[in-house]
């Protein structure tokens, strides 16, 4: 199969689903009663119901839905996504651009975290399976995925925050330095690009917790995945042929057993980037980290509907990709799908 | 070369306990080529697996008996000294070719790999662990390389294996073997993989080349080819084939000698010729009755009545009494011992000898 035409034909379909996405969401954020420009202005509306009308008048929100939706999409196709109430009523795009580097950032190392903390213990579990190691591993990410992200994220916080002090709080780093100067836009990445180990080292204390919070409550269906899958691949056919042939059983395990037990960790990925790029809402918020996330949950507060639309545009475009990422992948493990 | 004697296997599960293997004992010598024939159940797959040391332990277990290999007590060994016997000197093919080459793997790298733990091996010191741990390096065609086993086929080693894998492929007259080195199993037919599983046991050179069921899965016409293959390959490479087989008739086309298991027991053994000639056990002579001969004289087939009996509750007499066209008063009450009647020719049963 052409791997360039998989990949235009995947991205021509995402534009539907987007689109899908876009109709629902907006349907689903309208459908809360009550005028949201009371929960906009707070106190100023009661006191000020002129302005209370010229905002209504100003957003349509006076127009049918249609007449809004059509309003939204005319704005979305011309890259605009609206004005954020939440924000004081600047773009959404620039809310988005300022806030969705830091959430990218807690998510690049949530996502390492909970694949090689689970690709690590998974494959300790099924080399040693039934054993104490095996049974110590169970018994840890049972708790790990028994445990919502934001109660590991309250433990986290009290353990390594309020009683050791070993942690910072807040913020993507110490207020006292400056960012660093945007080459990616992302800007932990930018501080290692300019040497600025400073900013990098504050920025790496930061992101610990919050990313720390939403690999352990992700990281054990990795375990459990690659374990159960790890069993059957050492109980298939051709490893016993690999026996057979008198390779060590570190050979048999590693080079036979592993490469086909990875297929279905890969398979799984893109189900982690999902639950770990959803998870940042919670996660962002208990931590005061300034992304993307946080700032859905403040736009979910006051009814804030480009906020939340474009916030949830922003999501959907990350998890398609990431689905994207995954076959491709797949292609790569999987000889199969590669010529078949 | 291997000696098998009073070798009992069970197989323990929570409730029950079945004797699988019931004192086998068994000698094969160089290059010949002997069948086992026997039902689904016999323990035959068992035997197999007991030889080359790769029967899963618990839940079998050997109660009695060992296997003995060129003055090696196979079964006293610990895991990783009886590794070092596999592949190089007893190598073993499987039933399902379709799933017993990895999936992700070319065929040429998993030939590679096979031939690399041969070139490993030389020059050690067989059973001794601490050999394979020191040696760093090892050489093919006189270089050297390190001693681990090959990624790629890109680099110097993998050239040198490439030709090696070649000359492997051609041996088991695969056309194109330049082809074939770069496909992946799934891209072959079932008769091609069947023969890259030979080429790669070949290639480690063994001395005794085990195939369990390597052609029930296979069509009739692809069996034939496969079967005939082994049996030239087998004065070609120099080595002993031990084939696990249901098929009378497959074990008449290529075996020298034929050894007929029953319910855990070798109950006949003899060279090929006096065992369709003249089989003496009735158990035996019920099989041969169950092939189509060719001749017009009889229509039907005669399947043998009964079943085998349950080997976690196996009667006090000869298993076969329930069953037995012929039975005795003693056959029901004592277990008949495999003996010598005729020179090469065993039998266990009451009917010959005293």
């Amino acid at each position: 199969m052409n791997i360039a035409g998989f990949i235009i034909r995947r991205l021509l379909l995402a534009i539907f689903v987007l689109l899908g996405v876009v109709t629902i969401t907006f349907i689903l954020a309208h459908s809360i009663p009550g005028n949201p420009v009371y929960a906009w202005l707070g106190r100023d509306a009661s006191a000020h119901p002129a302005l209370v009308q010229l905002y209504t008048e100003k957003y349509h929100l006076n127009d049918p839905l249609y007449i809004q939706y059509y309003y939204y999409l005319s704005g979305l196709v011309q890259g605009n996504l609206g004005y954020s109430p939440a924000k004081g009523f600047i773009p959404v795009t620039q809310v988005i651009s300022e806030t969705l580097p830091y959430t990218l950032q807690i998510a690049f190392f949530a996502i390492v975290i909970s694949i090689v903390l689970g690709v690590v213990l998974g494959v300790l579990a099924a080399r040693f399976h039934h054993g104490p190691a095996d049974k110590s591993i169970r018994a840890f990410y049972l708790a790990g995925i028994s445990s919502p992200s934001f109660f590991i994220a309250l433990v986290l916080l009290i353990i390594f925050t309020i009683f050791f002090h070993l942690l910072p709080t807040g913020n993507a780093a110490s207020l006292s330095l400056a960012v660093p100067r945007a080459i990616t836009h992302i800007p932990m990445l930018d501080a290692l690009l300019e040497g600025n180990f400073t900013y990098f080292f504050s920025a790496l204390q930061h992101v610990i917790l919050p990313s720390l919070s939403l690999a352990l409550g992700t990281f054990g269906v990795v375990v459990r995945v690659l374990r159960s899958s790890m069993l059957d691949v050492m109980r298939s056919n051709y490893v016993r042929t690999a026996r057979a042939k008198g390779l060590t059983e570190n050979t048999v395990f590693f080079k036979h057993g592993l490469r086909n037990a990875m297929i279905s960790v890969v398979t799984l990925s893109s189900l982690i980037v999902t639950w770990l790029i959803t998870g940042t809402i919670f996660v962002e918020s208990i931590f005061s980290y300034p992304g993307m996330g946080q700032y859905v949950y403040q736009a979910l507060l006051v009814q804030d509907y480009a906020g939340i639309l474009g916030t949830t545009i922003v999501f959907a475009i990350i998890i398609i990709l990431s689905n994207l990422v995954a076959d491709i992948l797949y292609v790569v493990v999987d000889p199969q799908i590669r010529l078949g | 070369m291997l000696d098998i004697s009073d070798l009992s296997i069970v197989y323990e599960q929570k409730k029950s306990t079945a004797l699988v293997l019931d004192n086998v004992d068994l000698e094969l010598d160089k290059n010949t080529f002997v069948a086992v024939v026997g039902e689904s159940g016999c323990g035959k797959s068992t035997l197999a697996l007991s030889i080359i040391g790769l029967l899963a332990m618990p839940p079998a277990k050997i109660t009695n008996g060992k296997i003995e290999y060129k003055s090696t007590v196979l079964t006293a060994l610990k895991p990783n000294e009886r590794r070092q016997f596999r592949g190089t000197e007893i190598a073993m093919i499987f039933q399902e070719p379709l799933t017993s080459l990895n999936p992700v793997y070319k065929v040429g790298d998993q030939i590679a790999e096979a031939i690399a733990v041969r070139e490993q091996r030389k020059g050690k010191v067989k059973g001794d662990p601490q050999s394979d741990v020191m040696q760093k390096t090892y050489r093919v065609n006189d270089t050297e390389f390190p001693s681990r086993l090959p990624r790629r086929r890109g680099g110097t080693l993998g050239k040198l294996l490439a030709s090696e894998v070649l000359d492997s492929l051609k041996r088991v007259r695969i056309a194109d073997p330049e082809q074939v080195v770069d496909r992946y199993p799934f891209e072959l037919s079932g008769g091609m993989r069947q023969r890259v599983m030979i080429a790669m046991a070949l290639s480690q050179k063994p001395a005794l080349l085990i195939a369990d069921e390597p052609t029930t899965a296979l069509d009739v016409t692809t069996q034939a080819q496969v079967l005939k293959l082994m049996k030239d390959l087998m004065d070609e490479v120099n080595t002993s084939i031990l084939l696990i087989t249901h098929d009378l008739a497959v074990a008449s086309q290529v075996a020298d000698r034929v050894i007929v298991m029953y319910a855990g027991e070798i109950v006949e053994d003899s060279n090929v010729y006096d065992m369709f000639k003249e089989p003496l056990h009735p158990y035996t002579q019920g099989l041969l009755k169950c092939i189509p001969s060719g001749s017009k004289e009889k229509a039907r087939l005669e399947p043998i009545s009964g079943t085998v009996p349950s080997l976690a509750n196996l009667p006090p007499g000869c298993k076969f009494a329930s069953r037995c066209p012929h039975v005795m008063e003693i056959c029901r009450k004592n277990r008949p011992k495999l003996i010598e009647v005729k020179p090469n020719h065993r039998v266990a049963c009451y009917l010959y000898g005293e």
